[in-house]
């Protein structure tokens, strides 16, 4: 079971990390905190494709003198995709931040329950 | 029962919601309601943080359960290791003129992906765009009223001036050998963006407004963007209907170049839009 | 190849193509009929497209590029696919069309062209979604709808929208990293993301024991993270707050389409990916169908206690969605084709809904409680009969659409083994709560003619898109049969 568990380690990181981000995107009221949640969430998602990736003693997948022998590189797919998804990730806690900006604006506060109390008051 | 008959002769409003005929009165509400209200509040606040946890906990055993059933990790004949990478490590090359093979891969065999995700960063800024841009005086004076410049500082000033040239060069560097090294659009120019970032941070957004003006921002962000798609677009058009030509091999250069020129706008775009309301 | 076969490609690209051009901040009545050009004539071309693969009873791939799967990204065009793309890009015009007056009162003039923008990129998004064959395009596809649809209900820029929008967007965020993750393990397991070569690699892990809780897991999370964007019970709180909020336009779009772009991409999954008999074995569908189940009850009972119209409408959008579910559940090829002909249907359905409200609300002096609505079908009666044919058709009595579409679930729910009296009751239940709330609501509206001789301006656009958006909800009722047909044949072939 130890042994199991040590040989997938990044695997089980990356789950308990995204079980970590998806709590607190669920249960913490400051919105900040709810973006680094969602942060922590998509991170390890990538920790996991990346290591999906990795094939022992390969080196990146950048040709250089060696040649195109397949044997020699690791799988350049979940770099890719690990790219893509912080692009994705990056656009949005960028728009999530402007979002809060205006709430706070408005609101003059980041926590999701004062914001959801003062509306209660001002009859939104 | 007689209300229900005085429904159907369509005298009275439907039994079961009376308040139609009388909007509730928003006066009437007493500290006391208040209270209730807020004592309601925090029982399902409670409720809903049980359940979570509830959730949470067995997302994390299904997740950890699953992790240890997933292939060996790191061994050469997993099922990701297959045809697929052969064909891309083995051609990327002579198919796509990129010696970074994830440079190929992302920019020409699964290009459509990456136009889509650039335009995910083009929707995210067309949305800070649509929060953030002060048209209206009453924006503007909320925006004043959350903001605060930060002092000019003159260290900053005089590290940056060694720096920010430093930066940029460092930024094209990487931007224009994407093909051949660790690199590419996307990193190249979050660098670049950095640069420009960095410079409005020691200097003051005016400066960087001397020559990086809205239009020339939107130049620069559009005609990144216009170039990958259209580039792209006939190259796909070409290569689905089995007409040969030479694009496959320079595509990447010339897109990865446009991703450049398309993420430093962006991340500049953020920060303008989140420090002063316009660019 | 022939030309038209071009055509799924060039609408994505024309759409998207548009939203870059139109992000130049030209003036505002130039991007918003840009806009509805960009859909009308996508809706055109995909007709024309559908014509033709109806006609010639096939479906095909369509590289997207140089390289064949499984090596490049492809899309897939068949009967069920055009059929989508051809009422999503209509309704899409029509419900642009139908919000018009409303959306140049919410919109700053000058940010009506990022409006539009966002507008053009929920299509694109929705056409991708439904031709994809590559499971990372969809995944990158639906964060493009996620965004543009958050932005499409902060359009209307107040203290609420801007609250509703940041719940929808922290949910939704939940959902894509569900999805990828469920993406990723499924990667981890067959080590390729284009559908055909997943197909193969996941009936081959099917037989295996070893890896079918992988599996499990895998489609689990995928179904969970489409389910949270398109509401499905328990992750349903977002929508009401989102979807009554926002302008006339968006409440429309995002009830009527975005919801179902999801949902669509779960068809694929389900019938393409790991085809219906693996769904049944890993038993995922039970839940689903439970879930749905669920949110078509709850979504009823809480409309009942609604008086906001626009809130009403959008819990009906719940509790229509568990339909969807349901059919999905059920985990048979009748049961999934019912469920494609209720987005098609709940697709005309409620955008009319809420183009109706909205001119009747218009016409009120924006009122929206249903108290203050009384008789205000008599000072704008198409948009009070626009209404009528909505309800009565989310209620189902024959001859609108929803009757089909509720009669094709119960026949569907017939080969269901266990499910068949809890799909039936159910639907039975369900349809007497809709008759509850949208029928006292439609006799409200026409209640108590009033006095006054006034009639308020015309508004020609709302009228078009009104006449149309009920023309199609009768027509899906009349031509039930063909249409199922289609659908069933596109399930074969996707």
């Amino acid at each position: 079971m130890l042994s199991l568990l040590v040989e997938n380690r990044y695997a089980v990181t990356a789950s308990v990390l995204f079980a970590v981000g998806f709590l607190h995107v669920l249960l913490h009221p400051d919105l900040i905190k709810k973006v680094l949640a969602f942060n922590i969430m998509d991170s390890s998602v990538f920790l996991l494709l990346a290591s999906r990736g990795m094939i022992a003693a390969r080196t990146a997948a950048i040709l250089t003198d060696g040649g195109a022998d397949p044997s020699r590189y690791v799988n350049p797919i979940p770099a890719g995709l690990v790219l893509t998804g912080i692009v994705v990730s990056v656009s949005v806690s960028a728009f999530s931040l402007a979002l809060i900006q205006r709430l706070y604006g408005a609101y003059g506060t980041t926590d999701m329950r004062k914001i959801l109390e003062e509306m209660k008051k001002r009859g939104e | 029962m007689s209300s229900l008959r005085k429904w159907l002769d369509g005298e009275d409003a439907y039994p079961l919601r009376a308040e139609w005929t009388a909007p509730p009165s928003k006066k009437k509400r007493t500290r006391k309601t208040r209270a209730d209200d807020r004592r309601q509040l925090e029982g399902f606040l409670r409720v809903y943080a049980v359940c979570a946890v509830v959730l949470c906990i067995g997302l994390i055993l299904c997740l950890v359960l699953g992790a240890l059933r997933l292939p060996a990790f790191a061994s050469p004949g997993n099922p990701t290791d297959n045809e697929v990478v052969r064909r891309y490590v083995g051609s990327a090359e002579a198919e796509t003129g990129a010696e970074n093979v994830v440079a190929g891969m992302i920019l020409n065999y699964r290009g459509f992906d990456t136009f889509g995700e650039s335009c995910v960063l083009f929707v995210a800024l067309c949305c800070v765009e649509l929060l953030l841009w002060a048209t209206k005086p009453a924006l503007r004076e909320e925006a004043a009223a959350s903001r605060k410049e930060a002092p000019r500082d003159a260290i900053l000033a005089r590290v940056c001036t060694l720096a920010v040239p430093c930066v940029l060069v460092y930024g094209l560097c990487i931007l224009f050998n994407g093909h051949l090294s660790p690199g590419g659009g996307f990193s190249g120019g979050a660098v670049l963006g950095a640069a420009l970032i960095l410079f409005a941070v020691a200097f003051g957004g005016e400066r960087v407004r001397r020559f990086f003006t809205q239009r020339v921002f939107d130049a620069v962000r559009i005609s990144g963007l216009l170039l990958y798609a259209v580039l792209f677009g006939v190259y796909v058009y070409l290569g689905a209907n089995g007409i040969e030509s030479g694009l496959a091999r320079v595509l990447v250069q010339i897109i990865d170049v446009a991703v450049g020129l398309v993420v430093m706008s962006t991340m500049y775009g953020f920060y303008a839009f989140y420090t002063k309301g316009e660019l | 190849m022939p030309f038209v076969r071009n055509l799924p490609y060039l609408c994505i690209f024309l759409c998207m193509l548009s939203a870059i051009l139109l992000s130049l901040g030209p003036k505002a009545k130039f991007a918003y009929w840009t806009a509805v050009c960009v859909s009308a004539v996508c809706a055109a071309a995909s007709l024309l497209f559908l014509v033709h693969i109806a006609k010639s009873d096939t479906a095909f791939a369509f590289t997207m590029g140089k390289f064949p799967a499984p090596f490049g990204n492809e899309i897939k065009g068949g009967p069920l696919q055009g059929l989508f793309a051809t009422v999503f890009s209509l309704v899409m015009c029509l419900c642009l069309l139908g919000g018009k007056t409303e959306l140049f009162e919410d919109v700053d003039e000058k940010k009506m062209g990022l409006a539009c923008v966002m507008l053009c990129m929920v299509l694109a998004s929705l056409l991708v979604l439904s031709y994809t064959n590559d499971i990372f395009t969809g995944y990158v596809f639906v964060e493009i709808g996620t965004v543009a649809a958050c932005a499409l209900v902060m359009l209307k820029d107040s203290g609420p929208t801007l609250a509703a929008t940041v719940r929808y967007l922290f949910l939704s965020l939940l959902g894509s990293g569900m999805f990828l993750f469920g993406v990723v393990l499924l990667y981890a397991l067959t080590g390729h993301l284009l559908m055909p070569q997943l197909t193969a690699a996941v009936a081959a892990l099917a037989g295996d024991s070893a890896q079918r809780p992988l599996l499990a897991l895998s489609l689990g999370l995928m179904t969970a993270g489409l389910g949270v964007k398109s509401a499905m019970f328990p992750f349903h709180r977002w929508l009401p707050d989102a979807h009554s909020s926002a302008t006339t336009t968006s409440s429309a779009v995002l009830s009527g389409l975005v919801v179902k772009g999801y949902a669509v991409l779960l068809v694929l999954l389900y019938v393409r990916v790991f085809t219906l008999d693996t769904v049944r074995s890993l038993r995922v569908n039970d839940a689903v169908f439970i879930l749905g189940f669920a949110g078509m009850i709850l979504g009823s009972v809480r409309a009942i206690y609604e008086t906001h119209i626009k809130r009403m409408l959008a819990w009906s959008t719940v509790a229509q969605l568990g339909y969807v579910f349901m059919g999905f559940g059920l985990g048979t090829a009748e049961g999934v084709a019912a469920a494609c002909f209720q987005i098609l249907i709940h697709a005309f359905a409620k955008p009319l809904l809420f183009v109706s409200a909205g001119r009747l609300s218009a016409v009120s002096g924006h009122e929206k409680q249903l108290s203050a609505l009384r008789g205000s079908a008599w000072r704008a009666p198409l948009a009070g009969l626009g209404f009528g044919v909505g309800a009565l058709s989310m209620v189902g009595i024959p001859l609108f659409g929803g009757f089909a579409a509720k009669t094709g679930l119960g026949l569907g729910a017939l080969d269901g083994g266990m499910k068949v009296a809890a799909a039936l009751g159910g639907l039975a239940l369900s349809s007497v709560l809709n008759a509850l709330y949208y029928l006292p609501a439609l006799i409200n509206l026409w209640s108590e003619r009033p006095a006054e001789a006034a009639r308020p301006a015309r508004d020609r656009c709302c009228t078009l898109s009104v006449l149309l958006l009920a023309a199609g909800v009768l027509a899906l009722g009349l031509c039930f049969k063909p249409v199922m047909d289609l659908i069933v044949r596109g399930l074969e072939l996707l």
